[in-house]
């Protein structure tokens, strides 16, 4: 909380949305509160699990071009926020890169016949990170985890691995409805829905409500 | 997987993937191809396991599959090796080699090839259940012949 909304009893716990149509109150707050708990895992120690489970030959069936761009970016990003927030107040900056994060996902991803693949990466990855490419990466990190027994120093134990597994799930949740509540459908989108799908599908089960 | 079945409907990759048609590449053709193939194909696996009924029925669907069984991101697995190669010069795009034909001798075991089977499975499952389905309307001999 800032000084300044200490001094003024009627400031929300977020700062305020932006005023564009695309991104109304809740759709705002779910991307903070994504980006916050995001803020808390360790990125790197993830993207080092991602990649050691990759070298085994296995991947996410249907985002598999784009698991390792992902793991990197995610890198990445975490990097430059970490460089940009040194002393800022820490609910403003993640305010500032929640909305930077959504306006990426809202931006259609732009293709003709003649695009490259790394001209289609380009859009998702780097300064144009979006909502999906951090919910692929935690769906990559939650499915190596499931694969992975132990891994230091993210976990060593099975109780271990199983909070940061349901943690994972739970923020890719978020990632994902911050996608859908902006309502701007596309490729990737759909292919978080799925693996995110079969991610609970293994966390879960297929029973689960979560796979209705 | 309502909402997931909902969004292939919503962007319309039950209907024909067509590159040519959509002024698309192919590797997103074949990304479009991959999601109706793995989501129809997840919705059988469950219905079954479930024993709830499938929501992506291939009457109202053009059932497709991926028509490479290599990958069509090469440039970017080139990137990523440090190739020199640039993407305008790279194979992917056009994809006019390694087609599932070419391949199919070889036995090539991926994701492509998973996706492909998995899909083609999945709807002898369909059909299966909707042989279950009918039995008691019809009588089982009468649809076996």
């Amino acid at each position: 909380m800032t000084t300044s909304q200490d001094d003024d009893p009627e400031q929300p716990a977020f700062p305020s949305p932006p005023a564009d149509t695309f991104i109304d109150r809740a759709t705002f707050e779910r991307a903070n509160h994504a980006l916050s708990l995001l803020d808390q895992l360790q990125v790197s120690g993830l993207a080092s699990l991602i990649k050691f489970w990759l070298k085994k030959g296995v991947n996410l069936a249907l985002a598999e071009p784009f698991t390792e761009a992902c793991a990197d970016a995610a890198v990445d990003w975490r990097e430059l926020s970490t460089s940009l927030g040194t002393d800022a107040d820490a609910s403003v900056g993640t305010a500032q890169r929640a909305r930077i994060l959504l306006e990426n996902t809202h931006r259609p991803i732009i293709v003709h016949r003649y695009s490259t693949a790394s001209e289609y990466l380009s859009q998702m990855t780097g300064a144009n990170l979006r909502w999906e490419s951090l919910g692929i990466f935690l769906a990559a990190a939650s499915r190596a985890a499931l694969d992975t027994a132990s891994f230091a120093p993210l976990y060593n134990s099975d109780e271990g691995r199983r909070g940061l597994i349901k943690a994972l799930t739970y923020i890719g949740d978020c990632c994902l409805d911050s996608c859908l509540a902006l309502d701007c459908l596309n490729d990737l989108q759909l292919v978080l829905q799925y693996e995110n799908l079969i991610v609970h599908s293994q966390v879960d089960g297929d029973q689960s409500k979560f796979l209705e | 997987m309502g909402d997931v079945g909902s969004s292939l409907f919503a962007l319309g990759y039950h209907e024909k993937i067509d590159e040519d048609a959509s002024d698309i590449p192919l590797f997103v053709a074949e990304l479009r191809r991959s999601c109706f193939a793995r989501i129809y194909a997840a919705d059988k696996s469950l219905a079954i396991f479930l024993g709830r009924p499938p929501r992506i029925m291939k009457e109202f669907c053009y059932f497709q599959v991926p028509t490479k069984m290599t990958s069509v991101w090469t440039d970017i697995d080139m990137m990523a090796k440090g190739s020199s190669s640039s993407p305008s010069s790279s194979q992917m795009i056009y994809g006019q080699e390694r087609d599932f034909e070419e391949h199919h001798d070889k036995q090539v075991l991926n994701y492509n090839s998973d996706t492909f089977c998995a899909a083609v499975f999945a709807r002898i499952k369909e059909e299966v259940l909707q042989l279950f389905r009918n039995r008691h309307a019809f009588g089982e001999t009468g649809i076996i012949k």
